[in-house]
């Protein structure tokens, strides 16, 4: 994976940051899936977490996630935050609890894979409004 | 500097996003570069309340998810003390952390 689609990942993250808006969680999770699906991570062993929600209390299932896993992980992680996004525009609350679990997963997993380019240089790398005429 | 050291770093500097902008999203991203840290091997130079190394792992996901739930809590506008709370442990545990 090369450091401009780092660089996207983590815009993508600050994104939603920002905004909450899930569809930049999900952007970031298919870049991470294609890397995983060509090959091109690193070996790594990390342990996220995911929900076993019963529809009335959140609990979390340790899971030990490997490189060679990630991509399934991926798919499995946009399955959860489409359904989550759903289901939080209809005013369920614990859905923003998972969706932000997801969140740290993410993180988790491009700290494992040596992604972590310092994401606040790449913030602060914004251009500003002179800079963007000038272009 | 060692990997751990700069997602120590990177933790910290979400943390005082946090605490410039006051957005829990930011304390979620705190843990999870906390977590990623003791992942590679950064350990608490004392224990923090009833944190030590043993559990600090098992700790830190408590954390992650009284701050998930709690912000899930304010979402609906109801309250959620517990996030200050885990706010001032993830500030302890980030300031021990090595």
């Amino acid at each position: 994976m090369n450091e401009a689609m780092i660089k996207t990942i983590w815009a993508f993250i600050e994104n939603y940051d920002k905004s909450k808006k899930v569809s930049y969680l999900i952007s970031a999770y298919s870049i991470l899936a294609a890397a995983g699906e060509r090959g091109e991570l690193p070996n790594f062993k990390i342990t996220v977490w995911l929900p076993k929600d019963d529809g009335k209390e959140i609990r979390w299932a340790a899971y030990e996630l490997t490189n060679e896993e990630l991509p399934g992980f991926a798919t499995n992680a946009i399955s959860i935050l489409l359904q989550h996004q759903e289901l939080l525009l209809h005013g369920r609350s614990a859905s923003l609890a998972i969706i932000e679990m997801m969140k740290h997963n993410l993180i988790k997993i491009l700290t494992a894979i040596g992604a972590v380019i310092n994401p606040f240089e790449l913030y602060s790398a914004e251009l500003t409004d002179s800079e963007v005429r000038e272009e | 500097m060692e990997k751990k050291e700069i997602t120590l770093e990177i933790a910290r500097k979400y943390f005082e996003k946090l605490t410039k902008t006051g957005n829990y999203t930011y304390l979620v991203s705190t843990l999870a570069m906390l977590s990623a840290a003791a992942e590679e091997g950064a350990r608490l130079k004392h224990a923090v309340e009833d944190v030590n190394n043993e559990n600090l792992n098992e700790k830190l996901m408590e954390l992650a998810d009284v701050v998930a739930k709690g912000m899930g809590k304010m979402a609906v506008g109801e309250p959620a003390p517990e996030l200050v709370r885990a706010l001032l442990l993830t500030q302890k545990l980030m300031e021990a952390m090595q």
